[in-house]
């Protein structure tokens, strides 16, 4: 009996047409999706990698829920909706052959679909380099395994998860509704996991909580290097395991509790939906002689409005009562009460709750939920009368289709306005909750009613338009679906994001305390404007097609539409076009005539130019700044800055130089004098036409320009250079913050331009490169002691040390800021001027920075009585933390000052700037610091990372590395700058919190690190050589502190002091490379230990260390024998991240046995080690016995973390006792 | 005022000929619409009740044009579809009074007492509280009388109203729509001739989208007067009465079988005259049309 009904609904399906366009779509979207390389992975992975194929299965199993649920929840359904069930009971057929025969059947089937994708990817893999429709570098050897480990081991569970839940639930609930919401929930179930994703704590949960296993399979791979990520078949073991196991018996479960309790009589005699009481009325017929009296009846206009209010509110109540709107709302709201709650976690660390960000959430998960509500009721609205057959009556009544369709609108206005208002309501209630009460109503208003609404509105005005026009619910749904995804594709894909192109789009905004709404209200209304009149003529289009009685014909609608083509109509549309096209003018105005848009592709195109047509003046001899005096006259209320700098300059080198080169920032324009005279350009370039810019009246001249200069500059001549220049924000832009100049916090470095060509604006992909005809390009800077490189200082080839001086002026309500002293302050013509001078010679690094500030002012004494002034200049909402800034200064003065030599300035300042950039960075005495880093966060939990404090530290190091010993240019030099600072940094957090407690700032570092080299896109450098941030930030961070531990904290001090010495403010070359730095440390560094020295910073190395097994006995009261069985191993990699393993292990690694965290009074946890030494290790597996006192709970192989360990989880176990 | 269709004609999409030149005069009073499945009565009516347009033809309400004044008409209109829903989460109260504010009752009071009475008349009085969805089919059937009846509608249109009311509802129902029918035009369609032959007027027989006949029940069965004939024969026989007479109803009774003829003279071979029924005249006005097969 089984296999009859199996068998019959095998047949049945390959008969179906669904079945192969499910198939056909699978296919042709996974060939289209993998042969155009639209997976987003690292540079030097194969598309199809036996990683990139396990990403692909793994996302394909949240995909395939929308063909799961139309396959696996028919085969139930059918017999319902076709009312077959009747006859169901009257066949022999038993309820378990019923059951499984059609479940197995239908999921046979399924699987058939999918391999659709298979069969999709293999052709996407030869067709792709084949057509060139992507490099064909990009696909590596085909091999079967890699297409069916992943499709069996991780796609298959979660397929039959997601079958199981579809099928069941029709089974329970004989409804095929409920597929919807079982959908959402298990999205939910995703979002959930992906929202804990972000605590690195978490892992553990997240990696079971997500049912279709992608950040499981995410968390498994996340160190993979490319060349691991094209050879190796995901392994699936541990969580991975787990998850999948977990996941398919929750699956199994379900269907064989469900089946449990399935009858066959209950499922075809019940009513639909189950628990709907069907009641006869017993009433007696009473006053049936009653006659029907005669009802005035009135048409006025008057009351065909408020007929379309009323039917509005009946439809809005229609939606709002829906149990599937509510569950789906609770789902939105929960999401976005956690979002509000938890926040942006940076370093594990909350935010407080300020307004700004309770806005910024709705846009995460909140968002998608509104999409789908929008969408869907939109839908659901639009095709109610037809859909509960009430159209038969309500279509005969006297009411004018403008009111029918005018109520729908209404409603979907009014879930609009909901959905709108929901974020507010929650991100109030989250900031009572917290007892945060600088609530900012006027943001709530402004973002939610005059910006978010909107945006809800226009994707429920297309929503309208296109249910109109299909005139089919579920092909309504797909078709929206469709233009959403195409048009996110195309926008994000396809390399073109011009936003007046994509409905609804407008440039993203960011909402800061500093500044507001700042520049972006201006174009967020007039691309409202313009996407709501399209989203009115859709309106009136949508009532010009709305089919109203039973005829659906294409014909029939056809001639309803010509028959409302009236004058009123046309005028209407006229009316909304004339503002469309008018605001879409002035849209355009700004956004390509007044700027000049530029799309990915264009950049990349001047990028290539630039290369192509001046990288023959690469180290051309150019002449170097000596000294600058800057004017600088910032207009906060239309965003402009005036400039006027004058600037020595030097020929340093032996050569004769006749022309100067100068670049500047996008094209800036600029007057140059060269002694007094004013200077032509003698050869630039003029840039294409932008793509979109069709009326055009001066073409852009490239930012490279070379002037010939009047008379030669002999080696050691002078002269002086007057630079003019005004900075403008004319209008808005297509995108982007442009967030130098502002109403309230400008923070610029810019707008003089600087000497020479810069290797840093080359187009940086190699793939870019070759499609534009461009070598690779190794990202490697001059060999160590290359001549040319070590005279040259890394950050700023224009000079070497330079004086500098600051005249700036602003409106009276701000202060600006610019490095060196302040020598005076007055006000003049209405305007607030300042002079600042700084009196030793620095590096040539400024910044301009001016706003409404208030400012704390400190000051730090050294022991021999100098004197440093600190000042942090922040936004006064925002002073939460000003302690932890003040102390990180102090501290770190302190520290650097006992142990690498003196502070060079009298003074350090902290300067707030908004968030639309979210760094620090450090210039002279002067440190601008983005308000999203640190100024509001909630440090109240003792056990959190204190990133103010560090971070502060970090930049305060900076003052020594970076500005007392300034990098050369040759390969790894910025080590001396950012992993000095990072080490000290650290020394400082091992100073305040104990040296046992550093691990949780090393455990980032480890994370950051293992994860940067995952995504190289080129090549791994050695530390010496590093070049990207994941090696001198992280990297560095972790090798200097192992190193401190290993030689002794002093020891390692007195080296780097020394290499401090030698060439702190150092005027003359050459100047100090990673080489330099290597040296100085190893002499510090004893013969035992040079293997570590070699290992860190000449190759790339990791361990894979980890404790079997940890067993305690008690011998007395005290005292406890540890029995620790430890594997050690070791690996070297090459740059592509190969890895071999190292035969000569014999290293020194911690071994460490803890007693139960101490917990002070404040809650602040601290770790108690019983027992920590290093041990000398050759590579495998030790028993070790150790005698401890005190009661052991943990213990583990180099448990801080100090060593770079692939899988650093397993270094610490429980200790059984 | 008269509702006047002039060879009214309509041609679905996929080529089907739903209404062939029907012409019908129906003047007010109760006016039956009688014919087989699929012989175009819910399409005419659909017509008439500006749902669907016709493809050739016109039907003229007074001075309205219906085919092209659907808002006027609908002012009008009161129409119980054969097939309708409900909004499952709205009572029954609500919902009539959003129909009729719909229907242009927009004093409060008014409506308040029209739909109170209504619902009394159609006996849902005592469930007006409760969710359509949770209705029977009866009582649904009961909801959309009462909302076809609201505004005192000049013309009505009940498409099969009494299908799923038991008899007692059913003949409630007739009484009220006699009631009505003394000042409204009323189309009722049905295929339960006894129906119109209780309630209506005049009748029309419709069959393959053409009018068979019209005219009073009274005047049909006088017609036929005299032309119905009726034998019991050997039920292996009737084959044989098919192809010599017109047999317009068969009856199996233990192992005999009771035919009746349409003949304009007497046919002899044993069959004796009987009383004609409205039935007799339905079936013999559609055997034109079909082939009565009943056996």
């Amino acid at each position: 009996m089984f296999w009859s009904v199996f068998s019959f609904e095998i047949q049945y399906r390959l008969r179906r047409p669904a079945t192969y366009i499910y198939f056909a779509i699978l296919c042709l979207l996974t060939m289209l999706i993998v042969g155009f390389g639209g997976i987003g992975i690292s540079e030097k992975v194969y598309y199809n990698a036996p990683y990139t194929i396990g990403l692909y299965m793994t996302i394909l199993g949240i995909y395939c829920v929308l063909i799961t649920s139309a396959v696996m929840g028919v085969p139930l359904y059918r017999d319902l909706e076709h009312h077959t069930k009747e006859y169901l009971l009257a066949t022999p057929m038993g309820r378990s052959a019923y059951y499984w025969g059609r479940f197995w059947g239908s999921f046979l089937i399924l699987v058939g679909i999918t391999t659709g994708a298979l069969l999709g990817y293999l052709l996407g893999s030869w067709l792709g380099p084949a057509f060139e429709w992507s490099k064909p570098e990009r696909f590596g050897p085909n091999m079967g395994m890699y297409y069916i480990w992943p499709f069996v081991t991780i796609f298959l569970p979660s397929l039959l998860f997601t079958s199981a839940i579809f099928y069941g639930l029709v089974a329970l609930t004989r409804n095929n509704r409920v597929l919807y919401s079982a959908s959402i929930l298990l999205f939910i179930l995703y979002l959930l996991s992906n929202f804990l994703v972000r605590d690195l704590e978490n892992r553990d949960l997240v990696d079971m909580l997500d049912p279709f296993g992608l950040n499981t399979y995410l968390n498994a791979t996340k160190y993979f290097t490319p060349a691991e990520q094209n050879t190796l078949m995901t392994p699936i073991t541990g969580n991975l395991l787990w998850n999948r196991l977990l996941w398919m018996g929750i699956g199994l479960v379900i269907i064989v509790g469900i089946y449990s309790r399935f009858s066959l009589q209950k499922f075809a005699t019940e009513r639909p939906g189950g628990r709907k009481v069907r009641k006869e009325d017993k009433s007696q017929a009473k006053n049936l002689r009653i006659s029907l009296p005669l009802s005035a009846r009135h048409f006025s206009l008057k009351s065909q409005w408020s007929n379309l209010w009323n039917l509005g509110k009946l439809e809005l109540r229609n939606i709002t009562r829906d149990a599937y709107f509510i569950a789906i709302m609770l789902g939105a709201v929960i999401f976005l009460f956690m979002d509000d709650w938890i926040g942006n976690l940076q370093y594990g660390v909350p935010d407080r709750p300020v307004t700004m960000n309770m806005l910024l959430f709705k846009t995460y998960n909140y968002s998608l939920f509104v999409f789908i509500l929008i969408m869907f009721y939109t839908g659901e609205t639009v095709h109610r009368d037809k859909a509960t057959r009430f159209a038969n009556i309500g279509d005969t009544l006297p009411v004018p289709n403008w009111v029918q369709l005018g109520s729908k609108f209404v409603a979907i206005t009014g879930v609009c306005i909901l959905l709108a208002t929901i974020p507010m309501l929650v991100g109030l209630t989250v900031q009572v909750l917290n007892g945060f009460f600088n609530i900012k109503l006027h943001y709530y208003f402004i973002d939610l009613y005059l910006i978010t609404f909107w945006d809800y509105w226009q994707m429920a005005l297309l929503a309208f338009l296109i249910h109109t026009v299909v005139n089919n619910k579920f092909l309504g749904h797909f078709v929206g679906l469709g233009i959403w995804i195409a048009m996110f594709i195309l926008r994000n894909f396809m390399d073109f994001n011009y936003n007046m192109a994509y409905f609804s789009y407008k440039p993203g905004y960011l909402i800061s305390d500093m500044n507001d709404f700042g520049h972006f209200a201006e174009p967020l209304f007039w691309f409202n404007l313009y996407w709501t009149a399209l989203g009115g003529i859709f309106l009136v289009l949508a009532s010009l097609l709305w089919s109203r009685g039973t005829e659906q014909g294409f014909k029939t609608r056809w001639a309803a539409f010509r028959n409302r083509w009236k004058p009123g109509v046309i005028w209407g549309i006229i009316g909304l076009a004339a503002i469309w096209l008018g605001s879409g003018g002035f849209v355009y105005y700004n956004v390509s005539v007044l700027n000049h848009y530029r799309g990915p592709d264009e950049g990349k195109k001047l990028q290539s130019l630039y290369e192509k047509n001046y990288k023959k003046y690469e180290r051309l001899a150019q002449p170097k700044v000596t000294d600058m005096v800057l004017y600088a006259d910032v207009y906060p209320e239309n965003r402009s800055l005036n400039m006027r700098a004058l600037l020595k300059i030097r020929n340093k080198t032996n050569e004769r130089i006749d022309s100067l080169h100068l670049l500047s920032d996008n094209g800036q324009q600029y007057s140059l004098k060269f002694d007094g005279q004013l200077l032509s350009i003698s050869k630039f370039d003029l840039l294409p036409r932008p793509a979109l810019t069709f009326f055009y009246n001066e073409p852009d001249t490239a930012g490279y320009r070379i002037f010939a200069l009047p008379r030669p500059l002999m080696p050691g001549d002078t002269a002086t250079l007057e630079i003019q220049t005004t900075i403008s924000n004319p209008g808005f832009v297509n995108e982007g913050y442009r967030r130098e100049i502002l109403q309230n916090g400008t923070f610029t470095s810019g707008g003089i331009p600087s000497i020479g060509y810069d290797p840093n604006l080359e187009l940086e992909s190699d793939e870019d490169r070759k499609e534009y005809g461009l070598p690779e390009k190794p990202d490697d800077l001059p060999p160590h002691r290359d001549p040319y490189g070590e005279k040259t200082l890394l950050f700023n080839d224009d000079a070497d040390f330079i004086s500098f001086e600051c005249f700036v002026s602003t409106t009276p309500d701000q202060i600006a800021v610019a490095p060196g002293y302040l020598q005076r302050e007055w006000t003049e013509n209405g305007r607030r001027h300042f002079h600042y001078k700084q009196d030793t010679r620095t590096d040539y690094f400024f910044n301009v920075v001016s706003g409404r500030y208030a400012v704390l002012r400190d000051k730090w004494t050294s022991p021999e009585g100098q004197e440093v002034n600190i000042e942090i200049f922040y936004h006064h909402e925002h002073a939460y933390n000003l302690d932890r800034f003040v102390s990180g200064l102090k501290d770190g003065l302190s520290y650097f000052h006992r142990n690498f030599g003196p502070y060079q300035f009298r003074q350090v300042r902290i300067l707030e700037f908004p968030r639309y950039a979210a760094f620090a960075q450090s210039f002279p005495n002067t440190i601008p610091y983005s308000e999203d880093f640190g100024w509001y966060a909630d440090f109240s939990d003792p056990n959190d990372y204190d990133y103010a404090y560090y971070v502060t530290a970090h930049e305060l190091a900076h003052q020594w590395w970076g500005h007392q010993v300034v990098p050369n240019m040759t390969r790894g030099s910025n080590l001396i700058s950012e992993s000095l600072a990072e080490y000290s940094a650290l020394m400082i957090a091992k100073e305040k919190y104990g040296p046992d407690n550093v691990q949780k700032f090393l455990k980032y570092d480890l994370d950051r690190y293992l994860r940067g080299r995952a995504t190289e896109s080129k090549k791994e450098n050695v530390f010496i050589n590093c070049n990207r941030t994941y090696q001198w930030y992280q990297k560095g961070s972790i090798i200097l502190y192992a190193l401190q531990d290993y030689v002794g904290e002093q020891n390692l001090n007195a080296s780097i002091r020394a290499f401090r010495d030698s060439f702190g403010l150092k005027e003359q070359p050459p100047f100090p490379g990673s080489y330099d730095l290597y040296e100085f440390i190893n002499k510090a560094v004893p013969d035992s230990l040079k293997y570590y020295m070699e290992d860190s910073w000449q190759k790339l190395t990791l361990y894979e260390n980890r404790v079997v097994q940890a067993k305690a006995q008690k011998l007395s009261d005290e005292e406890y024998e540890v029995t620790l069985k430890v594997k050690a191993k070791k690996w070297y990699a090459d740059e592509k991240g190969v890895e071999t393993e190292a035969n000569n292990m014999n290293d020194y690694v911690d071994i460490g046995i803890f007693a139960p965290d101490k917990v002070e009074e404040n809650g602040k946890k601290l770790t108690v080690p019983l027992y920590l030494k290093k041990h000398q290790l050759k590579a495998g597996e030790h028993t070790i016995t150790i005698r401890v006192k005190g009661k052991p709970e943990k213990a583990g192989i180099d448990p801080y973390n100090k060593l770079i360990d692939r899988v650093p989880e397993d270094n610490r176990i429980d200790v059984e006792l | 005022m008269e509702l006047i269709i002039d060879n009214l004609t309509k041609t679905y999409a996929n080529g089907v000929h739903a209404l062939n030149g029907v012409t019908l005069q129906i003047p007010q009073g109760m006016f039956g619409l009688l014919g087989p499945n699929g012989a175009g009565k819910s399409t005419l009516m659909r017509t008439i009740s500006t749902l669907q347009d016709a493809t050739g033809g016109s039907i003229r309400l007074g001075d309205l044009d219906v085919l092209k004044d659907h808002d006027a008409v609908r002012k009008l209109l009161g129409y119980l579809p054969q097939e309708f829903g409900v909004y499952p989460r709205v009572s029954a109260e609500i919902m009539l009074d959003h129909v009729a504010r719909l229907k242009g009752i927009s004093d409060r009071k008014e409506r308040k007492i029209a739909v109170e009475a209504l619902l009394q008349k159609v006996n849902l009085w005592e469930a007006r509280k409760r969710n359509l969805g949770t209705y029977s089919g009866g009582m649904k059937q009961r909801f959309g009388i009462a909302q076809a009846l609201l505004g005192n509608p000049k013309l009505l249109i009940v498409d099969e109203p009494t299908a799923g009311l038991d008899p007692a509802e059913r003949n409630r129902f007739y009484n009220l729509l006699s009631e009505i029918g003394e000042t409204t035009i009323v189309i009722l369609s049905t295929h339960i001739v006894e129906d119109v032959q209780t309630l209506c007027k005049r009748f029309a027989i419709i069959c393959g989208g053409e009018v068979m006949y019209v005219g009073t029940p009274k005047e049909a069965i006088q017609m036929m007067e005299g032309k119905v004939w009726a034998k019991s024969i050997p039920k292996q026989e009737v084959d044989a009465y098919r192809a010599d007479y017109r047999v317009i109803a068969t009856n199996l009774n233990e192992g005999m079988l009771f035919i009746r003829i349409a003949s304009d003279e007497e046919p002899g071979n044993g069959f004796a005259p009987v009383k004609p029924t409205l039935e007799d005249v339905y079936f013999r006005a559609i055997s034109e049309k079909m082939d009565l097969v009943t056996l």
